[in-house]
């Protein structure tokens, strides 16, 4: 065996563990970060570079067991960045130098039921670090004690993100329903 | 209903919402997609640069002593023809050797030199663009960048400059299959007469479209912006420079830079009187010494007039 064929099979077996790595945690971490994010494209930019940034500092995970955990403070973590580079590049492009037209692509979810709409709008105006920490708690099912350890912020300070997304959420809700 | 089941009821729906939030990712890779990128781009890394970075320093000085070896060169060729400069127009047509301006209708004029053999056109008031074969250079007033030239649906960060230019470096670097390099700051590195410094950067588009989707010509990496400047609006569909009242608008405007699949694109961007000025180059060969001789001589005839 050449030292290049070694090199070949080390790097077949590489891309076929990368493969059942990103296969396992995919789909959870897209939508965890769909709903930071709100925006696919978005979401799947920062999954592939928390992925990525995972797979190089994965020997510095010593329990397998936080590896989910961990995972998902990665990718909250570079949805919100994502998030919140987008809104900041947005503001700029509204700076009083330019004169944007922006030409909304028809809504595919017109026929959704006024709650759904309404909630999605509200949605819409939570920070990203409210978004992450609704995603975390109520979709991904995390303890506040957990959340709060995978966003980086104290539980009091997640409870309080919690409180306001859920009063906000439910305030556009029943307004629409007027 | 009590406040509790309202509660309750409330909380099934945001479960509900959030379930179909996150399910909503139609469009988006595939995991299988996502690992050969992550694979591709931990491959191409691994190897790591072909020369150590201190050795950066000794092909810059081979690069420069080429320059100046080619200068001699093509310096007689442009001495040639140095009459008054010669316009370009908006169709893309072969240059005389010898001296050209974008200056009027171009926003800011320029003049530069050119041996034979290449072409030039204006593109708009703030766009120059010239070529030999796949060798390109252009100048550009108001060049805006794209996010992310995978998606240019996602529209352009804004004309920042200085310390900017290394973010904008690791931004586009984000983008799958790109690499951006900040290169540095450089001061009067054209020599022009305003005032100034500038900032280096490359960027190299993926060899392939296979990890990010390019468009015909290439993928776009700037597009100017008509800042400042009224923009008339004609049947066909296009945007144009307006040039005032009683006058067909004819330039168009939003002119794009597009690099080819492999090539890099080597910018230098400066303020200009405070203005946002840029230019950049890409080779059909970089390891062509002779053609980054002839390129340099083109770059180091251009004079940014500012004030006329």
């Amino acid at each position: 065996v050449t030292a290049e064929q070694q090199t070949e099979v080390a790097r077949a077996r590489s891309d076929a563990a990368i493969s059942a790595f990103v296969a396992e945690h995919y789909d959870r971490l897209l939508g965890l970060a769909r709903i930071v994010c709100r925006d696919t494209a978005d979401a799947a930019d920062a999954v592939q570079t928390g992925l990525e940034q995972a797979w190089r500092k994965r020997s510095t995970l010593r329990e397998q067991a936080l590896l989910r955990p961990w995972l998902d403070r990665i990718v909250a973590r570079e949805a919100v960045r994502v998030s919140r580079k987008r809104s900041s590049w947005l503001g700029r492009l509204f700076s009083p130098h330019v004169e944007v037209t922006w030409i909304e692509p028809r809504d595919q979810r017109a026929s959704e039921p006024p709650a759904y709409v309404a909630l999605r709008a509200a949605f819409e105006r939570l920070s990203p670090e409210q978004r992450a920490v609704v995603g975390l708690h109520l979709h991904l099912g995390y303890s506040v004690a957990e959340t709060a350890a995978i966003v980086g912020a104290p539980e009091e300070t997640v409870r309080s993100r919690l409180r306001v997304a859920k009063q906000r959420l439910r305030g556009e809700l029943e307004e629409s329903r007027l | 209903m009590t406040e509790r089941q309202r509660d309750d009821a409330f909380d099934l729906q945001l479960h509900d919402f959030l379930a179909r939030q996150a399910s909503d990712t139609a469009g988006a890779p595939s995991a299988t997609e996502v690992a050969a990128r992550i694979s591709s781009r931990l491959g191409a890394r691994s190897t790591g640069l072909p020369f150590a970075p201190r050795l950066v320093w000794v092909v810059l000085a081979i690069l420069l002593m080429a320059a100046l070896l080619g200068l001699g060169v093509v310096g007689a060729g442009l001495l040639h023809d140095t009459t008054y400069p010669q316009r370009l127009t908006t169709n893309e047509l072969p240059l005389a050797a010898g001296t050209h301006t974008a200056g009027q209708p171009f926003v800011v004029p320029v003049t530069f030199a050119v041996p034979v053999g290449w072409t030039g056109k204006i593109d708009g008031p703030y766009a120059v663009f010239l070529r030999r074969g796949e060798t390109e250079i252009s100048f550009a007033r108001n060049a805006v960048f794209y996010q992310n030239p995978c998606h240019p649906e996602r529209g352009l960060l804004d004309a920042d400059s200085g310390n900017g230019r290394a973010t904008l470096a690791r931004t586009i670097s984000a983008a799958p299959g790109f690499e951006a390099l900040y290169q540095g700051r450089v001061d009067n590195h054209m020599g022009y007469g305003g005032d100034g410094w500038g900032n280096e950067l490359t960027i190299t588009a993926p060899a392939s479209s296979a990890v990010c989707p390019m468009a015909a010509n290439g993928y776009p990496i700037w597009q100017v912006q008509p800042y400042g400047y009224p923009v008339g609006f004609i049947s066909s569909g296009d945007y144009k420079f307006d040039p005032g009242p009683g006058v067909t608008p004819s330039l168009p405007i939003g002119a794009t830079r597009e690099l080819p699949a492999g090539r890099t694109d080597h910018v230098s961007s400066f303020q200009v009187e405070g203005e946002h000025f840029l230019i950049d180059y890409s080779l059909a060969d970089e390891r062509d010494a002779a053609l980054l001789a002839e390129v340099n001589g083109i770059l180091d005839s251009v004079r940014i007039n500012v004030n006329q």
